[in-house]
């Protein structure tokens, strides 16, 4: 056997090896994920305007910025 | 000095060997594509598809080099014009007043280190602003500590409930008492330079935002020292060389300052993604604005040391950037009106999902030939010549960047294990994206290496 063609079995060795264990890595991780502690209802069905994406319409350039009454704010 | 003697030889070394190897194997590929190729449509079609990926990654390589090596020339213009003024009170005085949003979700192990390093910025005039995002652990009792630790500027800590980054970034902005606001992720360490060399390309009235450096700080096994050289050779370079036409395509999480104004115009983050930064990045790019990218503000932070981290973090950023290109998706048919951002929302689609499909199947494709008709020269013919132009690659960017020339070496790694199991998991995320997958965010357990 010369150099080429160890060297050609070494890669596509490799190659084989590493598509495997490529797959077996990604459906580990969706298996984790599918196990993971899933968000409770009560966490699903909160409003109030704490969970209310803010600063999210368009803003005129010279707009003041909205109010933000709701957050602690320490400095 | 005597490290990099060695590094150099053995590099010398490994080149020639590949040379006479490629030179081999491109024997074995002509005796052993004229057997195989002979009344085989499916195969002789696939070798010119993947001759022709092969091409476009040259000629990628090449433009991005090109281009960030221009780039290069002018930031060390532009240093060294810096470096001959004379600090004065009164040119420190016309600095602008810059605010640094840090929003931390769970970052109690590390957020004192983070603001801490803030404070030894080298600016006159800034304010650091912690926006805790409803922490279940001690985030915000931690990051309080840090409050009148220094004279030099004010630490602000504000508490909400979680509502997500993006959230809690335009909550910082809101407050944001600077014109200019320096966006960052509560697990990064910056530079000490980072704002005074950010801000001088606001002196360009066109510039909206500027894309810092992000570099890898835990650099302690394997994947993250691949994922070091990942970050010079596939985010730098292309950042850089995206910068020398002012249309960087993604201001890094880690680290982006921008213009307040350029900011209310786009309405602050949105939520609808999951990769909010190449959202916003694209939405103040089809707003007109240039961005820029600053290589000597750097961001040091903490990257996936595990498998499976990395890819919960690849998994969301294809998907986040696949949901941003579809939101300006009716620009990739309208390239007389997108004009440059056009091509950059093709190159996107290209980097996330042509890329990655076309390695993958390469590699299946030539360890198939391998198996079947026995001819494994192939796949390593394949194989070393992408590594070399990895190499090749890789040697350039480490030393533009001045990085430790180590990184050269896991080239060899980044192609022949990292880049095909990343790749495996883009394309699933794409299919998934396509699918309409839920999905959450994931965040990433942190080693408190900062």
């Amino acid at each position: 056997m010369d150099l080429v063609s160890i060297f050609s079995t070494i890669v596509l060795v490799t190659t084989i090896a590493t598509l495997i264990l490529a797959l077996a890595a990604y459906f580990a991780y969706k298996l984790r994920e599918w196990r993971k502690p899933k968000a409770s209802a009560d966490d699903k069905n909160r409003t109030g305007d704490a969970f209310e994406p803010i600063f999210l319409k368009r803003h005129m350039l010279g707009d003041p910025p909205p109010t933000t009454d709701e957050h602690a704010v320490h400095s | 000095m005597i490290k990099n003697y060695r590094i150099l030889l053995a590099s010398l070394f490994a080149a020639s060997f590949a040379i006479y190897l490629l030179t081999r194997l491109l024997q074995s590929w002509n005796s052993h594509t004229a057997d195989i190729l002979k009344g085989n449509a499916f195969i002789t079609y696939f070798t010119y598809y993947l001759t022709a990926f092969l091409a476009v990654l040259v000629i990628r390589y090449f433009i991005l080099m090109i281009f960030s090596y221009l780039e290069h020339l002018d930031n060390i213009r532009a240093h060294e014009l810096e470096q001959g003024e004379q600090r004065t009170a009164e040119s420190e005085n016309r600095l602008p007043f810059i605010t640094i949003v840090v929003p931390a979700y769970n970052e109690g192990l590390i957020i004192k280190a983070a603001i801490g390093s803030l404070l030894e910025l080298d600016y006159p005039h800034y304010e650091v602003l912690v926006v805790d995002d409803g922490s279940t652990d001690d985030t915000y009792e931690r990051a309080q500590e840090m409050i009148n630790t220094s004279d030099k500027c004010i630490v602000t800590v504000i508490t909400k409930k979680n509502g997500g980054k993006a959230n809690a970034l335009n909550t910082g902005m809101a407050h944001a008492k600077g014109d200019f606001i320096l966006n960052m992720d509560g697990d990064s360490k910056l530079s000490p330079n980072t704002l005074r060399d950010c801000i001088r390309h606001f002196d360009d009235p066109k510039i909206g935002a500027v894309a810092g450096n992000v570099k890898v700080i835990n650099r302690d096994n394997m994947i993250t020292q691949v994922q070091a050289l990942e970050y010079v050779e596939g985010l730098a370079l292309a950042r850089k060389a995206q910068s020398y036409i002012r249309a960087v395509n993604i201001i890094p999480g880690p680290l982006g300052m921008f213009r307040k104004n350029a900011l209310w115009q786009i309405g602050g983050y949105a939520d609808d993604t999951f990769a909010e930064d190449c959202d916003l990045t694209l939405m103040l790019l089809f707003e007109g604005w240039h961005i820029v990218y600053e290589p000597r503000a750097i961001a040091w932070v903490e990257s996936p040391s595990r498998m499976i981290d990395l890819l919960k973090q690849r998994y969301r950023w294809t998907r986040g950037i696949l949901q941003a290109i579809k939101k300006h998706a009716s620009s990739l048919w309208r390239p007389h009106k997108a004009g440059v951002n056009g091509f950059i929302l093709w190159y996107m689609l290209f980097e996330g999902v042509l890329w990655p499909l076309s390695n993958v199947a390469g590699n299946v494709f030539f360890a198939w030939l391998g198996i079947q008709y026995g001819a494994s020269a192939l796949i390593a013919f394949w194989w070393l010549q992408l590594s070399i132009l990895d190499l090749i690659a890789a040697a350039y960017c480490v030393i533009i960047e001045k990085e430790d020339t180590i990184l050269i070496a896991y080239a060899l790694v980044f192609r022949v294990f990292y880049l095909l199991v990343v790749d495996v998991a883009k394309i699933f995320a794409s299919v998934e994206e396509l699918a309409g997958t839920k999905m959450s965010w994931g965040k990433l357990e942190r080693e408190g290496k900062l």
